[in-house]
């Protein structure tokens, strides 16, 4: 019966191909949607977990925007006071408090920023990543510069070199360069944090203030001292994580709903051809009728055609998924709120099965009333036709 | 079978699916295929990044040019020994800007980024079609002034017009004629034209290129 259904299915190689094409198509889109979740999902928890910070002090203004511009090292308008340091370094919740002074260089000509940190010692126990490639993995003096290490490519710097930076006319000398972390760090330049408050004019001020607190089981407490900082305002990780999932989820209703919309035409458009296929071979299946299969033989036949169909077209769904992952997570870095460096797209093996059973029962529901239609011929109208 | 009971069907297998699907909505295990867009290991290609405000001032009345990938794997030995050193993966591929006037060849263009003394410098160098240097512009430059007017001066810009691949690059002479800080950077320019032109050069016997882009002035 394989044999007979697989034969019927290249008789009318366009038109299957055609379905089967739109049924890839359709779970392509549905498994590259749910890879993207869990993708997401776990490379968000990971980027957070591995900085080993459960609060950030960011400016009055939007707290998660300002905490995504902070994690991701872009600048933002307001600043703190930096007496708020000494503020957050006094709470007894407090093991690690790190300042940050953020500030971009526009260089429109090339079309690009330029960013710059300022830290002190404290960031590097917020940075597991940071390790020095070449050189030294801090400041040798108030006039060193650490690179990232594509910030260290472009710029054609090694340890012991000069760089020099036409705005504030401030020369350095390069200490270091960072290993390649897959962070937004790779990209930027780092100098002490007196002397980035001195370049930027930000004297006594600060961008945010990174917190690791003693025992997490602290964070409430600590986060409604804290809150009382003049000019500051606290966000937890958990709460950036939620919105973070919040704002993608949002958009996810829609793409799923799009999907859905996807799989359903799929599915009449196997029904189509599986039903012009029964309509056309209507005389063929008499035959078949006439020479002993019975009504339940017929409509496994036609039953089998469309699950062919389908999980191949799943198949070529998922592949196709599997392919365009990279181009997929290229275009979505660009879209989501907080793209962690981690990969966004995850094939899990939970993903390809719910792939697959998708395409099967597309199949049965595409397939099952022409089936039965087939197994309504009677072997009478080919004894007539005969 | 009745029209009935193969509606029954398909409801029975839609919710079927629907199980097997919540079945399946657990915790995720370690995932058989993840995406990756890690950020290259290389150096980035230095771009022409203003080819509209470039052109008039390297040729004037030019209408258009094209963007050629000339493929120079097959012909590293040659490079190697015409640039004196080992050529790095960039240059494994000629990213040459032909340049026209109407539908006649006007000349050729390279960008190449240099180790200035105080950052990365990124050249426009042009070449007519004989492969003498035209004229290089410097498109992005971290050094002071004084090293960036040194560089501009139109001695030193004369000393490198008419220059080929072949000619000869002691710079001694020429260098003396500009403050002692611009040394270092002027002769990591030098350095950077003559292997642009040596690549130009080159690239004339490459396998034919691909024409990756076509504009219009």
């Amino acid at each position: 019966m394989l044999l007979l259904a697989l034969r019927n299915l290249v008789r009318r190689p366009l038109r299957n191909g055609l379905t089967l094409g739109g049924l890839a198509a359709a779970v392509a889109i549905l498994v590259s949607l749910l890879a993207f979740e869990r993708g997401y999902e776990r490379a968000l928890a990971t980027e957070l977990n591995r900085m080993g910070l459960q609060l950030m002090l960011v400016p009055l203004g939007c707290p998660y925007d300002a905490a995504v511009r902070v994690l991701k090292g872009r600048p933002i308008e307001n600043s703190l006071p930096e007496g708020a340091l000494a503020e957050v370094r006094r709470d007894p919740a407090v093991a690690v408090a790190a300042p940050l002074l953020l500030a971009a260089v526009p260089r429109d000509r090339e079309r690009r920023v330029e960013m710059w940190v300022g830290l002190d010692r404290a960031a590097l126990q917020l940075k597991p990543w940071w390790h020095a490639a070449e050189g030294r993995d801090w400041f040798s003096g108030d006039d060193s510069v650490i690179f990232g290490c594509d910030a260290a490519e472009i710029e054609m710097r090694s340890p012991g070199d000069l760089f020099f930076s036409p705005e504030s006319r401030q020369q350095f000398r390069v200490a270091g360069v960072l290993e390649r972390s897959g962070t937004s760090d790779d990209s930027l330049f780092f100098v002490p944090l007196r002397t980035a408050q001195r370049m930027f004019g930000a004297t006594g001020r600060l961008t945010a203030v990174a917190i690791r607190l003693r025992d997490p089981s602290l964070l409430r407490e600590a986060s409604e001292r804290l809150q009382r900082i003049p000019g500051a305002q606290v966000v937890t990780i958990s709460e950036m994580m939620g919105v973070f999932l919040n704002l993608v989820g949002a958009a996810r209703v829609l793409m799923q709903a799009l999907a859905v919309i996807a799989v359903a035409v799929s599915v009449l458009s196997l029904f189509n051809t599986l039903l012009a296929a029964v309509v056309e071979r209507a005389s063929e299946l008499s035959v078949l009728r006439a020479i002993g299969a019975s009504r339940i033989q017929t409509l496994g036949l036609v039953c089998l055609e469309g699950l062919l169909l389908s999980v191949v077209g799943s198949a070529v769904g998922i592949l196709l998924a599997a392919a365009a992952g990279g181009s997929i997570e290229e275009v979505a870095r660009q879209f989501v709120p907080f793209a962690p460096p981690e990969s966004l797209i995850a094939l899990t093996g939970s993903v390809i099965w719910r792939g697959l059973a998708l395409g099967l029962v597309a199949g049965l529901a595409g397939g099952l009333y022409p089936a039965w239609k087939a197994s309504r011929s009677s072997p009478a109208a080919a004894l007539k036709g005969a | 079978m009745s029209r009935a009971s193969v509606l029954g069907l398909v409801a029975a297998s839609a919710l079927g699916g629907a199980a097997v699907w919540r079945a399946l909505l657990r915790p995720a295990p370690e995932p058989v295929f993840e995406a990756r867009s890690r950020p290259p290991q290389l150096a980035p290609i230095c771009p022409w990044r203003d080819p509209q405000g470039d052109l008039p001032k390297l040729f004037p009345g030019a209408s258009r040019w094209e963007v050629e990938a000339r493929v120079l794997s097959g012909l590293r030995p040659e490079v190697a020994a015409r640039l004196g050193r080992t050529p790095t993966a960039n240059e494994n591929v000629a990213r040459v800007y032909r340049i026209y006037r109407g539908d006649e060849p006007a000349g050729e263009v390279m960008t190449t980024r240099v180790k200035g003394t105080y950052g990365a410098i990124e050249l426009v160098v042009a070449a007519d079609e004989g492969g003498r240097l035209k004229r290089v512009l410097v498109q992005r430059s971290r050094e002071p002034e004084t090293v960036t007017e040194a560089l501009r001066s139109s001695d030193w810009s004369r000393w490198l017009e008419g220059k080929r691949a072949d000619s000869s690059w002691e710079c001694g002479d020429a260098l003396a004629a500009l403050k002692p800080e611009a040394h270092e950077t002027a002769r990591a320019m030098v350095e950077g034209v003559r292997s642009s032109l040596v690549l130009l050069s080159v690239s004339e016997r490459a396998p034919p290129p691909t024409v990756a882009q076509s504009h219009s002035h």
